[in-house]
């Protein structure tokens, strides 16, 4: 199997006081968008953070179960077999940064840069990244200077420039404008259609609701749904203990519980488009 | 009334020799009036809303904030009338508890402790905090610790609130906390500035929107208005209150319970058959 | 250059050899654009000089000489002068090496020397930590001030202020430090294939000639201390 895999995974950090992640088994094929979806704590971050080989070799903590990413298993061997092929998004721009980069153009090379590739390679892979996040024009700007907007699409593309063959996305797009998150999302649905495998751990139900092939809904460090995104979010599981849909799906439910009406009936409209639709 | 934010032709840049960032800006706020400063990434909103908490003064024009001219004036001068929150306030917390945090401002201006203790819990009621009066700031989740910020800045009852993406990368819970305590906030007369791409915050929470594009106010007026012009802002409304304005549904506001409940009432009056 | 110059600090015969290499130094600094190296070492060396003179003036033994009411020892003078100029010229050339260095242009010159990149990105991570730790207190302290901390009155109020904020800004520092360690770790950091410079070091004609003399230098004084 390829993709991101987990088989009967459990996982503590040194200092949780339980397992973060309770026997989790879940798959994230290549070429498809996976959402992982659940509240602060339900193991979605976690899931990223074993995925990408951190844990528990960084973070500490112990594991049993089985990760592997791209049909290599990971253990104590980590991860580099693998580097250059994972990019890895944290909720935090400001702390991804290289914090040596004198230039936003020489912080996007960074990564192509240690990695040994050739010059003329990283120029192009820099430029199509560049460009594809909406950050070209400000390839000279110290990125000390730049809003936290500019910023997040640059920590953004200085992975890009690598074509990863795995995204692991937490949060990815919080500080982007509707413009940047567009651009964003294209990318990463083009990867996907490149064949990548892309996995983004977000709460922004809205944004994500059509941009995804498949949904995976986490609570308190285990699987509670997992399947086709529109249907989940359609339906009422995903509130019943659960984080809850879309805001069109929610405005729907929350005014089927006023009237009983045909109109308003499960499977609730996920998107404005379902929404007009249906009421229009 | 008077304003409790003006900016009169302000002209302000970062580098000399550089364009300027912001371009002969003029706007004014009054109490209770709840304001959203929109505009692309990278634009200047955070500068803008550096300039009115005088942490910086601007090149040509004049900051009045809450009837002080900025000029001569640095942030401590309005932390007793301005509540300011930062962006990622979550890296700022210095104390080792909650209370502790929201009570550091009051202490620096020397208010009886009695005071703060009793302002402290008033807060911490109205945002559902209560229960972490004596936690470690850093032992709360993200979005607990964004209100823990939004508590500080409330602790001197201030004329103004500034925010700064204050929703950013908030869950459900902690984003509908944030809107109600700002809607609060401005019915008891408090004026809000708030930079913000999160157009659900401005609907929901705000009345007023100042689009920021090249340094100068392109629009300036009710955020239901300028949301709708969606080519003209780039802006679009939040899913609810898209649909509404589309289906040209009678609201009182755009707000999401306003939407619910036009939405019910369309059905009723639709009655059982289905049309 | 700051390495040459140490060097020759300690190997040239004072009180004049060290004297002539800091005013050497006064002289470089400005043509490498890094004139506040010697306004910042002044601050740093004038207490220090004080001291010295104090130190080998008065218990130096031997003949002495009058200044003003004190009597002074000459050898204690001569000898003090020889740690002043010292001094002078080591921290004046650190401190220029510290303004001077620019990070990206070193890892791109020890790209091309074939360095390992963890321990050129070690050395300049170290290096860096500093700005990068200021930039974080410059905002906290903005945060601060934006709910009424106040300091006036220069830098032993502005101390005071900051000091209670000192333990939470250094724990807050290393608490970031693992998120930082993930993501540097992800973009190759610790890769062990040969970084690619992104651009050709600029190594002049000028800065290797300067460069040979310095070594050439210091080769003489240390045959000539050898001889001699």
């Amino acid at each position: 199997m390829t993709g991101v895999e987990l088989r009967d995974v459990s996982f503590r950090y040194p200092t949780s006081a339980g397992n973060v992640l309770k026997s989790v088994t879940l798959q994230c094929r290549p070429g498809q968008i996976t959402w992982l979806y659940g509240p602060f704590g339900a193991g979605a971050s976690t899931v990223l953070l074993l995925a990408a080989g951190l844990a528990p070799r960084h973070t500490g903590g112990t594991m049993t179960g089985a990760v592997s990413v791209l049909g290599h298993p990971l253990d104590a061997a980590g991860l580099s077999p693998l580097l250059g092929q994972i990019g890895f998004v944290t909720a935090t721009p400001h702390l991804q940064m290289s914090g040596i980069a004198a230039t936003v153009w020489e912080e996007v090379a960074f990564a192509p840069a240690n990695l040994g590739w050739p010059l003329a390679r990283i120029e192009q892979a820099v430029e199509d990244a560049m460009t594809a996040l909406g950050v070209a024009h400000l390839a000279g700007r110290e990125p000390d200077t730049l809003s936290g907007g500019e910023l997040q699409r640059t920590v953004i593309a200085s992975m890009a420039v690598l074509e990863p063959a795995v995204w692991l996305l937490d949060e990815p797009t919080t500080a982007l404008d509707a413009a940047g998150q567009t651009d964003a999302y294209r990318m990463f649905r083009r990867a996907a259609r490149d064949g990548a495998t892309v996995v983004v751990a977000s709460e922004q139900a809205d944004a994500l609701a059509d941009v995804v092939d498949r949904l995976i809904v986490l609570r308190d460090g285990e699987v509670v749904l997992d399947g086709d995104p529109m249907s989940l979010l359609a339906g009422d599981d995903i509130w019943e203990g659960g984080p809850g849909s879309t805001s069109v799906a929610g405005l729907c439910r929350d005014a089927s519980r006023h009237v009983d009406s045909p109109r308003l009936a499960m499977p609730y409209p996920v998107t404005i488009a379902h929404a007009l639709e249906r009421w229009g | 009334m008077t304003a409790v934010l003006t900016f009169v032709s302000v002209r302000f840049g970062y580098l000399r020799g550089a364009p300027p960032v912001l371009e002969d800006l003029s706007f004014q706020i009054h109490p209770g009036e709840g304001a959203a400063l929109l505009g692309p990434n990278g634009v200047g909103k955070t500068t803008v809303a550096r300039l009115a908490m005088a942490i910086r003064s601007p090149q040509h024009g004049a900051v009045t904030t809450v009837g002080r001219p900025t000029r001569a004036l640095g942030p401590e001068d309005l932390a007793d009338a301005v509540g300011y929150v930062f962006q990622h306030p979550e890296m700022q917390m210095i104390e080792r508890t909650v209370a502790a945090e929201l009570g550091f401002g009051p202490r620096r201006m020397g208010w009886p402790q009695e005071r703060i203790d009793k302002r402290v819990g008033a807060v911490l009621r109205e945002l559902g905090l209560a229960a972490v009066a004596s936690t470690h700031p850093y032992d709360l989740p993200v979005g607990h610790r964004r209100l823990v910020a939004l508590g500080a800045a409330l602790m001197v009852e201030p004329s103004l609130l500034i925010l700064d993406e204050p929703t950013a990368g908030l869950d459900r819970e902690a984003r509908k906390t944030v809107h109600r305590v700002v809607r609060g906030q401005r019915e008891e007369g408090t004026a809000v500035l708030a930079v913000t791409h999160d157009t659900e915050f401005a609907v929901e929470a705000l009345e007023r929107g100042l689009v920021l594009d090249s340094g100068s106010l392109v629009a300036d007026g009710p955020l239901a208005d300028l949301l709708a012009r969606h080519r003209a802002t780039g802006l679009s409304l939040p899913g609810p209150a898209l649909i509404a304005h589309r289906l040209g549904w009678p609201t009182r506001s755009l707000r999401t319970e306003d939407v619910t409940v036009a939405l019910v009432e369309r059905c009723r009056q639709e009655g059982p058959s289905i049309s | 250059m700051a390495l040459a110059i140490s060097m020759l600090a300690f190997l040239l015969p004072g009180p004049r050899g060290p004297l002539l290499l800091y005013a050497v130094t006064l002289v470089a600094m400005p043509i490498a654009g890094v004139g506040r190296a010697i306004r910042q070492g002044l601050f740093i060396c004038l207490p220090l000089w004080f001291f010295l003179f104090l130190l080998h003036g008065v218990l130096g033994g031997g003949p002495t000489f009058g200044v003003g009411p004190f009597a002074l020892s000459r050898d204690g003078a001569e000898l003090a002068l020889t740690q002043a100029g010292r001094f002078g010229a080591i921290i004046t050339v650190s401190l220029g090496f510290y303004h001077s260095f620019d990070a990206s242009r070193f890892l791109n010159a020890a790209a091309a020397k074939r360095w390992p990149l963890h321990l050129s990105y070690l050395f300049v991570a170290t290096l860096h930590a500093v700005p990068a730790f200021l930039a974080r207190t410059a905002s906290i302290l903005e945060a601060q001030r934006a709910r009424g901390l106040r300091f006036g009155g220069g830098p032993v109020a502005r101390a005071r202020a900051v000091l209670p904020l000192t333990l939470p800004l250094i724990l807050g520092a290393l608490a970031e430090v693992d998120e930082r360690t993930h993501a540097l770790d992800m973009r190759g950091v610790a890769s062990t294939r040969l970084r690619t410079p992104l651009m050709a070091p600029k190594d002049s004609v000028l800065d290797r000639v300067v460069r040979w003399l310095l070594w050439l230098t210091v080769g003489a004084a240390v045959v000539w201390r050898m001889v001699g």
